[in-house]
């Protein structure tokens, strides 16, 4: 009976007290208490409304004023679509947006069928490959396109002469195609391999029991289980494409389209008002296709409740040799894509001094700020991916687990969503008239902006990547956060444990390989993004993106090449540092994660 | 029974249209073990959940040791609770896990006694650095099992807790939970959908359906006198004989021949009802050869015989159009005897004081389990 009496002097049990903890136990009877849940999910809707929703809104606002402030509703819109240079790139950026979604989607299709479907060798190192372009400002592709298929191109010269060259009409509908088939296949091929990989082997066990051939099999097993992969992998395809601005600014020629419209009725005419304009008319189709899809997606929850047996294939000479050259094409096309970029950010002078060196990324005397930009975006990175991460996976976690007041918990959630739909662009054009207004009239009251303060800093451009980038990093964290046992939170409940303190001990730890991949993800986009900061940045602090686009306006494209490759060189050592971090967490974190 | 430690009063509980607990009332003495019994979706988790103060119930009551703890959050309501999934934090080991909610209140030697108090209790003494997942799923449930007791609650309360383990193990863990809680004397709360574990290891079996408690007692009660239809057919096997006509005050007709049940209770509620359900088990019906019929005997013809190891689970049809084959339990000994074969006639005899009388308003369809559950029904209800 002697461990009775050690188990059962309860917590109130007067000597096991330590007298200097009553204050800690105060502290955690505020913070574990209901209301401080409460005031946590409504500091996050605050956040949310504050970067999100009144930056959107005051654009709309915009949209719908004359240049004096005055409510005008929808005459700017009628303008616009009376103004046939305009409007006619609404087009245009549907034909590239659906041209690109043609190709991008089949190919990815191609490729992860081949990743998962078949035993060709050495999968890990095609996929890692395949996946180069995520690590690539767009406006590299574009310009590596110009190296490969302009006026001097290595295939329009049939490499300086060697062979018979090929001329294409890069600039316009075509190099932007291709320049976004590149950045949005690995893209599509990641979401296909996921859907495929999930698969449940039974279901094909069956199939060839009942005597179905492969084609049968493929049309009523391999297709149908990755419907849902599939439309998702259409809708982001056709978002990236139908918004990206970084490709279209380099290759885009005289073939105008929405983004680059924006830009330049930003940039170029400073008519701000028909750039809100342009921005809503890019914003409709892209929210049309994230409500389809987010709508389609909801379905699926039902058909992944049972456990399924991973599918095992079997060798096959002939099938897999043909996958091996496929992708085996595919990763080719990518290597000769950006090593002609590094080579093109190397060679003197091209084409006619084709010596390698590294004067290209000396960038003195180049406009853009050389490497004090190239430095403020590895601190701009760093910067969002550690800030990012925490607001992202704090916001999941209210979200997930601190199950508190519903409606404002799905608002939080709808509007961590939304961001998805919302282009680089438009953020940062909704961010310049929101953060840069002195004050607000309401009704004959000036009230100051509070926010003011941010704009033209550092800070503004780390914002705007968190927003750009939020429902990625988000939806990571949720994902890992779901996997968790619910009841983590009910057993600390019941012992009186404060959610924070599980937190800290339990959830954080256990979701760290989420954790870091949403850091990595914002260090990798941060630093390749050009759409929003290039309405953001000030003169103060040069960005490496932005510097890209700015020497290849100038026509210093072997310097913009050079800078780009930069960034993709860091974004490659980052993605590296980070599987090694992951390695080494699970390698460390065996123990509890078996079984 | 002692005073009530744990009252229910009228709990009702709705999510949108559906009414998940239905004015339950029952209450627990101090140290008593009671177990909530039903199939999947009766209220049984909820009912638990509204308890431990997880859930918030819409109507009544609840009292802890006289204290009012409704809309009190479950951190206030000291209660220790054991999850089906056992919810081990899979970062910390044995120790750290028990430890978890004593960190703050506690000095650190105070704690490390605790536990290592606790893990010598549960059995797992030398598991305390070994991680869940290399953790047998027997030593999972202890080290939960520890954890929900390491803050000595006024309530422990068990959901499912033997459900995902095999059958053996299951077994073993049924008495050492037992042993323990007695040992610890802390009221106990136990959902479960296993008939066999409800009636081994609580004090009292509460028999759920339909978010409505159906029946209260103590495993005998609830084996020998199921109060309705439904419990009888839960809980162990069941003969039902519908519409049974009444002929007299305790004797009614079943396939042409008078059947008497004087000891059966509810034969007092029937009222003027001129039909009745009997009912009766089938290890009570006893298997005569054609020569010794009596009282309460049928003949009847051997349909199919079933080898269940201890016994012999027989149907025999009683020739009679619209009758269930009737299920009868007897031992190898008494076949052998006998000397039983398929399509050989006997009869059967019905003891008086074994069979059931329920009238007409325990029939309702809701209520009803027509056929004989098979042992290892799932439920995660």
């Amino acid at each position: 009976m002697d461990s009775r009496a050690g188990v059962m002097d309860g917590p109130g049990g007067g000597p096991g007290r330590i007298l200097n903890q009553g204050l800690d136990q105060r502290l955690d009877q505020i913070l574990g208490s209901e209301a401080a849940k409460r005031v946590l999910i409504l500091l996050a809707l605050v956040w949310l409304i504050v970067v999100v929703v009144l930056p959107l809104g005051t654009l709309l606002l915009k949209s719908l004023s004359d240049n004096q402030g005055n409510f005008v509703g929808l005459a700017n819109f009628v303008a616009y679509f009376k103004s046939p240079s305009l409007s006619r790139s609404i087009g245009n950026s549907l034909v590239v947006a659906f041209a690109t979604t043609a190709i991008a989607v089949p190919l990815g299709f191609a490729f992860s069928w081949c990743l998962t479907r078949t035993c060709m060798p050495a999968k890990w190192l095609f996929k890692s490959l395949a996946l180069m372009p995520l690590f690539a400002p767009t406006l590299l592709n574009g310009i590596a396109l110009i190296y490969l298929f302009g006026r001097k191109g290595l295939i329009t010269t049939g490499f300086f002469g060697a062979i018979p060259g090929i001329k294409l009409p890069l600039y316009g509908s075509f190099g932007i195609i291709v320049s976004e088939v590149i950045y949005t296949f690995p893209q599509a091929m990641l979401i296909l391999s996921i859907a495929l990989a999930v698969t449940d082997a039974r279901l094909y066990e069956a199939a060839a029991s009942l005597g179905a051939g492969r084609v049968r099999t493929f049309f009523t097993v391999t297709l149908p289980g990755i419907k849902y992969g599939l439309v998702s992998a259409f809708f982001v395809c056709f978002i990236l494409a139908f918004t990206d601005f970084g490709a279209p600014k380099v290759v885009g020629g005289n073939f105008n389209i929405l983004a680059t419209d924006i830009y330049k009725q930003v940039i170029g005419q400073q008519n701000f008002i028909m750039g809100a304009v342009v921005s809503m008319v890019l914003l409709i189709p892209t929210c049309m296709a994230f409500i389809i899809d987010r709508i389609i997606q909801q379905r699926q929850v039902a058909m992944i409740a049972a456990k399924s047996v991973p599918l095992v294939n079997k060798p096959d000479a002939l099938r897999d040799n043909l996958a091996l050259a496929c992708c085996g094409l595919v990763v080719f096309s990518i290597l000769a894509f950006y090593g002609t970029a590094l080579y093109a950010s190397l060679v003197k002078v091209w084409p006619y001094k084709l010596s390698l060196g590294l004067s290209h990324y000396r960038f003195t005397g180049m406009g853009g700020g050389g490497y004090a930009a190239f430095f403020n975006s590895m601190r701009m990175g760093l910067y969002s991916a550690v800030l990012g991460t925490a607001v992202t996976f704090f916001t999941a976690f209210l979200v997930e687990k601190v199950r508190v007041w519903d409606r404002c918990r799905h608002t939080v959630y709808f509007l961590s969503i939304l961001p998805l739909a919302l282009p680089g662009l438009v953020i940062g054009l909704a961010y310049i008239f929101f953060y840069n207004a002195r004050g607000w009239d309401f009704f004959g009251m000036f009230v100051p902006n509070p926010f003011n303060f941010l704009y033209g800093t550092m800070a503004i451009l780390v914002l705007s990547n968190i927003v750009h980038f939020y429902t990625m990093g988000f939806l990571t964290a949720s994902t890992a956060l779901k996997q968790m046992d619910i009841e983590f939170e009910h057993v600390s409940d019941a012992m009186g444990v404060p959610f924070y303190k599980t937190l800290f001990r339990i959830t954080l730890p256990v979701s760290l390989p989420a954790v870091l991949e949403v850091a990595s993800y914002y260090f990798v986009n941060s630093m390749a993004t050009v759409s929003a900061v290039i309405f953001l940045y000030s003169a103060d602090i040069p960005l490496a993106s932005v510097a890209i686009a700015n020497m290849d306006d100038a026509g210093d494209t072997a310097s913009a090449c050079a800078m780009s490759v930069l960034v993709v060189f860091t974004n490659i050592v980052v993605r590296l540092l980070f599987l090694l971090c992951t390695k080494k967490l699970k390698a460390r974190t065996q123990a509890w994660k078996e079984g | 029974m002692e005073k009530a430690y744990l009252t229910l009063h009228g709990v009702t509980k709705t999510f949108g249209p559906v009414k998940a607990l239905d004015q339950v009332s029952f209450s627990a003495g101090k140290g008593e073990f009671l177990s909530i019994l039903g199939p999947s979706g009766c209220g049984k988790t909820t009912a638990l959940r509204v308890i431990a103060g997880l859930e918030h119930q819409s109507d009544g009551k609840v009292l802890i040791n006289g204290r009012d703890v409704t809309g009190m959050p479950v951190s206030k309501r000291n209660v220790g609770i054991v999850f089906q999934s056992y919810a081990l934090f899979p970062n910390l080991n044995a120790e750290k896990n028990i430890a978890y909610g004593l960190r703050g209140r506690f000095s650190r030697h105070q704690i490390n006694k605790k536990v290592a108090g606790l893990m010598d209790l549960t059995g797992l003494t030398g598991m305390g650095h070994k991680f869940p997942s290399q953790l047998s799923g027997g030593q999972q449930q202890r080290v939960a099992l520890a954890r929900a007791m390491a803050l000595s609650p006024d309530l422990l309360l068990l959901d499912e807790p033997l459900s995902a383990l095999d059958a053996r193990v299951r077994v073993r863990l049924r008495r050492e939970i037992r042993m323990l809680q007695q040992k610890l004397g802390v009221t106990t709360i136990m959902v479960t959908h296993d008939q066999e574990e409800a009636l081994t290891m609580a004090d009292r079996v509460l028999v759920m359906n339909g978010g409505k408690l159906i029946q209260d007692g103590t495993p005998e009660q609830i084996y020998q006198t199921p109060a309705t239809p439904f419990v009888a057919s839960f809980i162990g096997s069941m003969n039902f004989f519908k519409g049974a006509a009444r002929v007299g005050d305790y004797s009614f007709e079943v396939a042409g021949k008078t059947i008497k049940a004087p000891g059966s209770s509810q034969a007092l509620d029937l009222g003027d009802a001129d039909t009745a359900t009997l009912a009766i088990r089938p290890e009570d019906i006893k298997v005569k050869k054609l020569d010794k019929a009596g009282e309460n005997a049928f003949p009847a013809v051997l349909k199919t015989m079933e080898y269940r190891g201890h016994i012999f689970r027989l149907a025999f049809s009683l020739q009679t159009r619209g009758l269930p084959l009737v299920k009868v339990d007897v031992s190898g000994e008494a076949v052998a005897a006998l000397g039983l074969t398929v399509d050989r006639p006997v009869h059967l005899v019905f003891p008086p004081d074994r069979v059931m009388v329920y009238g007409r308003s325990g029939l309702e369809s809701s209520d009803w389990v027509d056929t004989d559950p098979p042992q290892a029904v799932r439920c995660h209800g």
